[in-house]
């Protein structure tokens, strides 16, 4: 059996710093490792990007048979790089040289002066008229970048700086659309060059955004996270573009026959309850497990030898927490920060509607006001005190904004730093695609989690006996009372969740991706039999 | 005193080295047991064999090698060392020197011998510490060297570093060179945690065709080629016939490093090595690229003797390593300046050190008591422990402060009292009058941060002729912080706006198309203008935001600035780490310095009385004293029966009354919270009838409405405890207070045991004042004069003498 990726993103996409490409990486090592030929389609926009995902997984870039749409990337793409992202290379060095002789210059012409101006004066004229001359081009060509991105910025809506960024984009703005447009010509260009190649016997489709992978020739599997922003529709109403990717993802399942979920309630509820799918053509594979332990475990029987007072992988954490910059803050806070014997609650997430962060802070902000309970907050959503956002409002209205700090963009090992040295992951998210992988990440390293019983949650958590540690998501107050029930008795969660999560580690990317592959058999052989 | 040298480090490569030659000039030399910092240093260990040669007592010995060295040792440590070692060598850790400038009276040498990310020792003591740390560096100067180990590591240096620097060479040992070794070794530590060496080595991996090998402490065993890694151990460098380093811009000399130099064997570089400061481009090792530099190692590794002998000799020339006498010879030269220097200064005039104490706002109660009992009980013990310290009183100039009244006590005493006004000192001023102080590196190898703040300037010499300044707050009287160029301390009191913020509407920063309603009334051009405005001003409106509550950002970098951060409490300290987020290090507790309002016969006296008319609320108008809250729970306590009236006092609760028509406000909010508190007193019969609100009483009134009370009140929250409750405990009266950690605290440590409840349930609080007026007499009861005596500030005076001398250092030498 051949194995194929197929992978639309659009060039936002940054696989190296995102679970995503933890995700694939891990697929794709577990593939190779079992000696089956992969490949992977991806828009030629995304080459960097995975080619860092490879490096940073040291899995070597011939292992896999890339196919691209394209040997170039598209035209409108490349001038949007050029005038928005600023990816221009050669215009900083050229300014950069041009400051750096007009600077020559006036030094020269500095220390000169003061010795003896009638001898040098024949030099100064010839100076000055240089300069004249590399000063007047600077000046038109400064005069038409003005002109030029005054005039891309009326194109695209851009009026305002206070909404750089914003999820309040112009709906209708042109450049958004035009960025659509855009991205669905790469993904049928991809369509159509993975058909032409005989590389693969079946498609393995990591996520449902795009409905052309149903003209794939080959057996397709689409695989199905969730559907949130159906179930989570009125909170996902003012992000721009989310009514069109989610007909997009509707399409994709509408037109798909064969569907891998990361859970039962997803498998049952949505691709066969809301899809009408049949339940012989959907296969729930739970998560690998995520753990943080290899990223920060060092050799501390070393520091055994050299009467070392802090454990090594405890003091590589802080090492890391030390280099972490945090921009939810107000600046000056973020300077000279100390985590050292600093106490916080956890938890990783981007900042989403389900992702409930609402009722956390409610929850952390009684605790630490009238049940005073002295922790800080630390999150890793986005949280830009430029931009307006529920979570950002409710942290800067409420004064919390030196005790909830998020950490955005962290690499994996920051990550697992963040985890070690936690009291406590807390995960009040409503809804994920399969069981949250918080609790693996949190407990490789030592520090339990309390969850919100969402479905999956559900499905698992309460099933192993561990309600204790659960809270109802819609009930801050229950939240609050977990945490501060746990907080004093972190070992003895930690033993409680144990046994369960001891069964979880099981799920290493080897297992995983065996599973994947006994269910891609499965598929090809009801794929065979159904022709 | 015999001559020994404390030689704080644990690198096996450099013990080997130094250790000796300190001994061949004379010295006995103790290194540290315990290795009190090693994550990702090569070659680390614990060496007793120089304890041999040791002099000190066995005990002695014993302590210190049980020890943590590089971290905040305990006052008998210090004894320890002041008393046998003369000289330390410390590395380039600005905590470590920040110690040994504080408490140690011997000569200091900073070793360095680069930096990892590259900056240069003025940098790096800066980016940990801060200027302060220099300045205090320059009072020490006559006993402070700067050792290092070639001039590209010294030229970039503060005026004040290169003043008092002293060469000495790169640890060398005499050793075989390895002219037959073909080996190709990659220098790359930490694969699977720096990215960035983890991509060298990739793109290494990929480009390079002939065997290498990497070598370097891999903190997390790195899971891949484990082939390749050999680890940072010290042999596996013994094979090498080319070193490779890619550079991570790191100048640090690294063993590695060291040992290509010293062994003989050929080092490939490129711009970010840290061989590069010293080999420059004209070495033979330097490469431009990785091609370069592949193409290099593959000659060498194929037999280009040429090549080799022409780099190894390069090597040799640059760091003037040809013979290892020249090297030891540096060494003696290096003690032999040191010793002439201590035998000039040994006669020179001693010199107090000068603390400086300042109250940068006119303060009036409970800050301006306190600061008056800490210098007087400093002063008492400086005086009984004939401390070579000398305290200067600075307050700013205001009116309501007058030197025969107010501080008629401190002038008394004979403490020198100044004015001081504050200036604000911008950018381009601090960076001249850190350039002209000698305190600014003459080349920045990272980003120039220039602070900005406040200096206070008492019209003579902007009190800098003081050794070290205590802020009795941690306010620096201004919207800007303090400069942190001056080494200074804060007392922190309380951190309230972390339990009692003013929340900022966030909506505020929404831009105004937001609002469409009124946008559809404003015409197009106002829209435009509008939108304008926005953008031009951007950074202002972000700005404002970001600055909206003005105090508590100086408020918090000048706790993150201070040297040390004085806090009253346990629960102070808890708020100096987590919310200040200080290190604990630096926290320093003092005792609370409460004074008795009571003698012993008038707590007699009135504890035998028990028929009391009203219950006492010490308050003021902010509102973490939980005004709405507390006369929730009073209303209940009425419904229920209660019948001790309510006096409220406390400057400006006066305006409470639902009868004043007090208006002016002191600003928006306060007002707002007043006219809500009247509304609900207003409304609530029973809160009107039983309550007075009495506003503030002189210290004769206050007395007497203690004395009389059935008991105190203190519904309030988040603050650093109530000291009307003390006050009350002195009469004998007993106090049911609000439950939070900082009044828990209050209540242990100066034995009054208060009575807890929960003043933001009504229904409890209530149950609880029924309680109070039915028990008042037993409480009492338990109330004892003596033991809350044991901690007033009287019995507490070496209490805070111990705290601050054990941190600032009182006994250090100063010359004048």
């Amino acid at each position: 059996m051949r194995v194929g990726f197929f992978l639309g993103y659009g060039p936002q996409a940054r696989y190296g710093t995102e679970g995503l490409g933890r995700y694939l990486g891990g697929l794709i090592k577990g593939f190779t490792s079992e000696g089956i030929p992969v490949t992977l389609a991806a828009p030629i926009w995304s080459k960097k990007s995975l080619e860092e995902l490879f490096i940073e997984l040291d899995i070597p870039i011939d292992a896999v048979n890339f196919v691209f749409n394209a040997k170039g990337e598209p035209f409108v793409w490349r001038v949007y790089k050029w005038l928005v992202l600023k990816e221009r290379k050669r215009r900083s060095g050229m300014l950069a040289l041009l400051t750096k002789i007009l600077g020559e210059i006036v030094i020269r012409f500095t220390r000169t002066s003061t010795i003896s101006f009638g001898k040098y004066l024949p030099l100064y004229i010839l100076l000055f008229l240089l300069s004249l001359i590399l000063f007047i081009p600077a000046v038109i060509l400064l005069g038409i970048y003005y002109l030029v991105s005054k005039v891309l910025n009326v194109a695209r809506g851009k009026t305002s700086h206070l909404k750089k960024g914003s999820i309040k984009e112009d709906e209708d703005s042109s450049f958004l659309e035009v960025f659509h447009v855009m991205t669905n010509v790469v993904v049928e260009q991809l369509v159509e060059v993975a058909n032409k190649q005989d590389c693969c016997d079946i498609w393995y489709v990591p996520s449902s955004f795009w409905p052309q992978v149903n003209d794939l020739k080959k057996t397709v599997v689409i695989n199905v996270p969730d559907v949130v922003t159906s179930v989570y529709a009125g909170e996902f109403a003012n992000v721009v573009g989310s009514h069109k990717n989610t007909s997009e993802v509707k399409k994709t399942i509408e037109g798909g026959k064969y569907f891998i979920t990361y859970s039962e309630y997803i498998r049952k509820s949505v691709v066969i309850g809301d899809f009408g799918k049949r339940a012989d053509c959907v296969v729930a594979v739970p998560h690998v497990n995520n753990s943080s332990k290899p990223f920060i475990a060092t050799n501390n029987e070393r520091a055994k030898d050299l009467n070392t007072p802090a454990e090594f992988d405890a003091e590589l954490s802080q090492k890391m927490l030390k280099k972490m910059i945090c921009k939810s803050c107000p600046p000056y806070y973020a300077k000279r920060m100390n985590f050292e014997d600093v106490h916080y609650l956890f938890y990783a997430s981007q900042v989403r509607p389900h992702k409930n962060i609402i009722t956390l802070l409610r929850a952390y902000e009684y605790l630490l006001r009238e049940r005073n309970i002295n922790v800080k907050l630390f999150l890793t959503g986005v949280v830009n005190p430029n931009e307006y956002s529920d979570v950002t409002a409710y942290i800067y209205e409420h004064g919390l904004e030196h005790d909830v700090l998020s950490f955005s963009g962290v690499p994996a090992s920051t990550l697992a730093a963040l985890y070690k040295c936690a009291d406590l992951v807390v995960n009040p998210s409503l809804y994920e695609g399969g069981f949250p992988f918080t609790l693996g990440e949190g407990m490789s390293v030592g520090t339990p989690s309390v969850m919100a019983r969402s479905p999956f949650v559900i499905e698992t958590l309460e099933v192993a006996g561990l309600h204790d540690a659960t809270f109802d998501p819609y009930n801050w107050e229950d939240l609050a009372a977990k945490i501060e029930y746990w907080l004093p008795r972190r070992q003895e969660l930690y033993d409680l969740e144990l046994p369960f999560y001891q069964e979880q580690e099981k799920r290493t990317p080897d297992v995983v991706a065996r599973d994947y592959l006994k269910t891609f058999e499965y598929f090809l052989e009801l794929d065979s039999k159904r022709a | 005193m015999t001559k020994r040298v404390l030689w704080l480090s644990n690198e096996t490569w450099t013990r080997e080295c130094e250790v000796p030659q300190i001994i061949e000039a004379g010295y006995e030399v103790f290194c540290p047991k315990v290795c009190g910092y090693g994550l990702g240093e090569s070659n680390l260990s614990v060496d007793y064999t120089y304890d041999e040669g040791l002099s000190i007592p066995e005990e002695d010995l014993e302590y210190l090698n049980k020890e943590n060295l590089y971290g905040k040792v305990s006052q008998h440590t210090w004894e320890i060392i002041n008393k046998y070692f003369g000289m330390v060598f410390c590395p380039p850790d600005a905590d470590i020197i920040r110690e040994y400038v504080h408490l140690y009276n011997g000569i200091i040498v900073l070793r360095f011998l680069g930096d990892e990310e590259g900056l240069t020792c003025t940098e790096r003591l800066v980016a940990d510490c801060g200027y302060h740390l220099l300045y205090e560096i320059g009072r020490i100067k006559d006993r402070f060297y700067f050792a290092y180990p070639n001039d590209t590591y010294m030229k970039d240096e503060c005026d004040l570093l290169r003043g008092r620097g002293l060469y000495l060479p790169l640890p060398l040992v005499d050793a075989e060179n390895s002219d037959d070794k073909t080996q190709i070794i990659l220098n790359c530590p930490n694969l699977s945690i720096d990215a960035k060496a983890n991509r060298q080595f990739q793109m290494f991996l990929a480009n390079m065709s002939d065997p290498f090998a990497v070598y370097g402490e891999q903190v997390v065993p790195y899971q891949h080629h484990e082939d390749l890694i050999l680890g940072g151990e010290y042999e596996h460098m013994q094979n090498a016939g080319v070193s490779i380093d890619l550079g991570l811009g790191s100048t640090l000399i690294t063993e590695p490093w060291a040992q290509a130099l010293y062994r003989g064997i050929p080092l490939l570089y490129t711009k970010d090595s840290c061989a590069y400061p010293l080999l420059k481009e004209d070495g033979p090792g330097y490469c431009d690229s990785v091609k370069t530099l592949i193409s290099k190692a593959r000659k060498i590794h194929n037999g280009d003797r040429g090549l080799k002998a022409k780099i190894v000799r390069h090597q040799a020339d640059v760091l003037s390593l040809s013979e290892y006498s020249v090297f030891t010879e540096a060494w003696k030269d290096f003690f032999a300046r040191i010793e002439y220097t201590a035998a000039f200064l040994e006669n020179a005039m001693p010199r107090n050190k000068k603390i400086g104490i300042i109250l940068t706002k006119a303060y009036k109660g409970g800050v301006l008591e306190f600061t008056k009992r800490f210098i007087r009980a400093l002063q008492n013990e400086i005086v009984k422990n004939g401390a070579p310290v000398e305290l200067v009183f600075a307050h700013i100039d205001d009116e309501s402060y007058d030197l025969n009244d107010t501080f008629a006590a401190l002038r008394e005493s004979g403490i020198a009292i100044r004015t001081i006004r504050l200036r604000e000192m911008k950018v381009t001023e601090v960076n001249r009058m850190l350039s002209m102080a000698g305190y600014l590196p003459k080349k920045f190898h990272g980003i120039k941060d220039i602070p900005t703040g406040i200096v206070y300037d008492d019209g003579i010499h902007m009190l800098m002729d003081c050794d070290y300044l205590i802020n009795m707050t941690d306010r620096s009287g201004s919207y800007q912080p303090i400069l942190p160029v001056y080494p200074f301390a804060v007392v922190t009191h309380d951190f309230i706006d972390r339990y009692s913020p003013i929340g900022e509407n966030f909506s505020k920063i929404k831009s105004s198309d937001d609002d469409d309603d009124e946008n559809q009334k404003k015409t197009k051009k106002q829209i435009a203008e509008e939108k304008k405005f926005a953008e031009e001003n951007h950074e202002e409106i972000v700005g404002q935001f970001i600055r909206y509550r003005r105090e508590i950002g100086p408020n918090i970098i000048n706790a993150r600035n201070a040297d040390r951060v004085f806090v009253t409490s346990d629960p102070g300290k808890t708020d100096a780490i987590q919310f200040a987020m200080v290190s604990k290090d630096n926290v320093v507790k003092l005792p609370l310095l409460y004074d008795l309002i009571a003698t012993k016969a008038e707590f007699r006296k009135n504890s035998k009385d028990n028929d009391k008319k009203y219950f006492l609320w010490v308050s003021n108008v902010s509102k973490h004293k939980n005004h709405i809250n507390a006369l929730k729970a009073i209303s209940e306590y009425y419904r229920k029966g209660g019948t001790l009236k309510c006096i409220m006092i406390g400057a400006f609760t006066q305006y409470f009354d639902p009868d004043s028509e007090f208006k002016d406000p002191f600003n928006e909010d306060i007002m707002n919270y007043m006219l809500s508190v009247r509304k609900l007193v207003s409304e609530n019969d029973k809160l009107k009838d039983n309550i007075d609100f009495m506003g503030y009483q002189t210290e004769e009134l206050y007395r007497k409405l203690i004395q009389d009370a059935a008991f105190v009140i203190h519904p309030g929250f988040g603050d650093n405890g109530n000291g009307g409750a003390i006050d009350a405990a002195c009469f004998g009266v007993p106090t049911l207070s609000n439950d939070y950690p900082a009044m828990q605290y209050l209540s242990d440590y100066a034995n009054i045991d208060c009575q807890f409840t929960d003043f933001n349930d009504a229904d409890k609080a209530s149950d609880e004042l029924i309680w109070m007026e039915q028990h008042f007499p037993e409480k009492r009861k338990k109330l004892n004069y003596d033991k809350i005596k044991e901690h007033a500030a009287d019995n507490t005076e070496e209490e805070l003498y111990n705290a601050v001398s054990e941190n600032i250092g009182f006994r250090t030498r100063l010359l004048v």
